[in-house]
């Protein structure tokens, strides 16, 4: 059997870890209360927790065990990565473009990394989706979605 | 009387019309696998916002009603549970499907869920009001006990990832601690940004955690199910009613016991329902190779589990589940905290919400037996068409809290972090729990601390503090047996 820290479940234990440090080293600087804990008690005592945690995380998954089968559903591929991008386009450009223009956008490109083969059927698609969710939240439920 | 003030509550203006809905959604979403009950809560809430209260809890209520008893109709036409909680259905649901009877095992698994879910509300409306009075006499000690008791779920719902379960609640405390300090004032991580001023908003939170992150889960992974027509009508014969009904009530009242403990859950209600049901099988049973009883057993036990779940929140404000955490950031963005001061102070919102659990429950078995054919025939789209709609309902559905932007974003952000937590097997349900009770843990503790001169000891000459504590205690080691055995059947 393999030993190593710098597995892949091991650098999440060190992921914690630094988080515990960083979010404990802000919270050192939070006054202290007079007759009660203060705003500093609950992070101090987080951080020591979670440096705790990430500790034995680390520590128990430093065997490298044998590749095991991945479900393949959390699997990362390029699908996610698309997914992510297209959400990160959607957020900086809906104030710009506005929640129509920006969600026909959107919902074309989902529908396309969704196996949603050619171009009518998307766009068929994104056009009922779109319009509908607006009669929906703009129209019947009073959501401003102009404000997107 | 209270409860008849509520039925009248339900019947007036729009709220017996959004119990309708709520209900049918409720189960269609519940139908479709991957798509739980919690899921269904987190992306059809946002729908409410702009509701009355009340009706906006009936429709809720009708949509985590119908949620639950949904899944048992992919489990037995498709043997796909569409929650977790209906996978015991499946065992003998799908075996009778198998064998041509798969309308009398929907209309069997409808009645147990309408009768299982009226027992368990029965009993949340015979028993909450009571606990509430109790709940009246407790101070900040009694409540960050009762804060430390919902944290003990954790213990109980990480399974055996305990160490990966206690770091995510963790993580998911210091997340609530974004914000400014209840007590103090003091802004607390808010690096100047004022959306942070307030924290982090629970419900675009648990829309990320619990509805984009199953659509991340899914975008490699798209598939259509079998539809099948039913045409024809099945009604149980005398013997058939006589066989169910001890296995009917034993279920009910189990799976409301089970729902009252927090962290138990419906899917450990209806495998230990299933467990003692094989127990108590009779020489001609077939359960696994298609038993009437195994499904009544699963179905009506996930159902009582409702009323059961609902006890602890409505009466002390711990969320149990998935379902009834979403349940209190509803309760806590319409401006109404739930406990006992929801019951002297909004009586007509409580009866009302009681009231809508027995219609919800009724509506069940009246859709059940009357849309099983169009509810399979939309869970038999293929996913690559659901799940983009999903991601809209999420997008909208989080910009719908505060009418901001920021939001989405940090639904985004959630929904990549919980898909991350679910990759590396890290339970999602304890960052839910730790962001719902740490500012309740937080402010009682400090109050109390203020009321005894920062002695801590002092808490536990208070008595009810002291049985809080012994009752966590007693449920931690009772919640981690039933998991077992739960897990030696599953």
């Amino acid at each position: 059997m393999k030993y190593s820290f710098f597995n892949r479940e091991a650098v999440i234990g060190w992921a914690l870890f630094l988080l515990s440090i960083i979010y404990g080293f802000l919270a050192i600087g939070f006054p202290k209360g007079g007759n009660e804990p203060g705003p500093s008690f609950l992070p101090l005592v987080l951080s020591g927790g979670m440096l705790v945690c990430s500790l034995i995380i680390v520590f128990k998954h430093r065997k490298v065990e044998e590749a095991k089968e991945e479900n393949p559903a959390f699997r990362i591929g390029r699908k996610h990565l698309f997914l992510v991008i297209y959400l990160a386009i959607y957020l900086i450009l809906l104030p710009v473009i506005g929640f129509i223009g920006m969600s026909l956008i959107f919902l074309f490109l989902t529908f396309r990394l969704y196996d949603n083969k050619g171009i009518f059927r998307p766009i068929i698609y994104s056009v009922i989706l779109t319009f509908s969710m607006y009669g929906l939240f703009k129209l019947f439920l009073n959501v401003p979605l102009d404000l997107m | 009387m209270e409860l008849f003030q509520g039925f009248l509550t339900v019947f007036s203006g729009w709220t017996f019309f959004a119990v309708l809905i709520g209900t049918l959604f409720g189960m269609i979403l519940g139908a479709i696998p991957g798509l739980t009950s919690t899921m269904a809560l987190a992306i059809l809430a946002p729908l409410t916002f702009g509701f009355d209260p009340i009706v906006a809890i009936c429709m809720l209520m009708g949509i985590y009603i119908g949620g639950i008893a949904g899944g048992s109709i992919s489990a037995i036409c498709l043997n796909i549970p569409g929650t977790p909680a209906s996978a015991a259905t499946a065992i003998d649901g799908y075996c009778l499907s198998r064998q041509g009877e798969s309308q009398k095992a929907l209309n069997v698994s409808f009645l147990a869920s309408a009768v299982g879910g009226l027992f368990s509300g029965a009993i949340l409306i015979t028993l909450a009001p009571y606990i509430a009075k109790v709940g009246l006499k407790f101070s900040s000690p009694e409540y960050f006990a009762l804060g430390i008791l919902g944290i003990s779920i954790i213990l109980s719902i990480s399974g055996k990832q305990l160490v990966k379960g206690l770091a995510v609640a963790l993580l998911g405390f210091m997340i609530a601690t974004i914000g400014i300090d209840p007590i103090s004032g003091f802004s607390r991580y808010t690096f100047e940004n004022s959306n942070l001023t307030n924290g982090i908003s629970y419900i675009p939170a648990l829309i990320g955690l619990f509805g984009l992150s199953e659509v991340f889960s899914f975008v490699n992974d798209s598939y259509q199910s079998k539809s099948k027509n039913f045409k024809y009508r099945i009604k149980l014969k005398s013997f058939e009613w006589k066989r169910i009904m001890g296995t009917l009530f034993r279920s009910s009242s189990i799976g409301t016991f089970i729902g009252a403990i927090p962290g138990a859950g419906a899917d450990i209600a209806s495998w230990a329902s299933y467990d003692v049901a094989t127990r108590f099988a009779k020489k001609d049973d077939k359960y696994g190779k298609g038993e009437l009883k195994g499904v009544v057993a699963s179905e009506a036990a996930n159902n009582a589990n409702v009323g059961g779940a609902l006890i602890p929140m409505m009466t002390f404000g711990i969320p149990g589940d998935g379902q009834t955490a979403m349940l209190i950031a509803f309760l806590l963005i319409q401006g109404l905290e739930p406990g006992p001061l929801l019951f002297q102070n909004n009586p007509d919102f409580v009866w009302a919400m009681f009231a809508s659990v027995l219609i919800a429950n009724v509506l069940v078995f009246l859709y059940g037996i009357s849309l099983t054919n169009s509810i399979v025939k939309i869970i038999s789209q293929p996913t690559k068409i659901i799940y983009p709609c999903v991601i809209m309902f999420c997008l909208i559905g989080s910009f719908a809290v505060n009418n901001n932007i920021f939001d989405i974003g940090m639904m985004c952000l959630f929904g990549v972090i919980g898909f991350l937590l679910k990759k590396f097997d890290y339970p999602i349900a304890p960052l839910m729990l730790a962001l719902i009770l740490a500012p309740m843990i937080e402010s009682n503790l400090r109050r109390g601390l203020v009321m005894y001169e920062n002695n801590f000891l002092m808490f536990f000459q208070r008595p009810i503090f002291l049985g809080i504590l012994a009752l966590g205690i007693i449920l931690i080691i009772s919640t981690l047996w039933l998991r077992k055995s739960t897990n030696n059947i599953g």
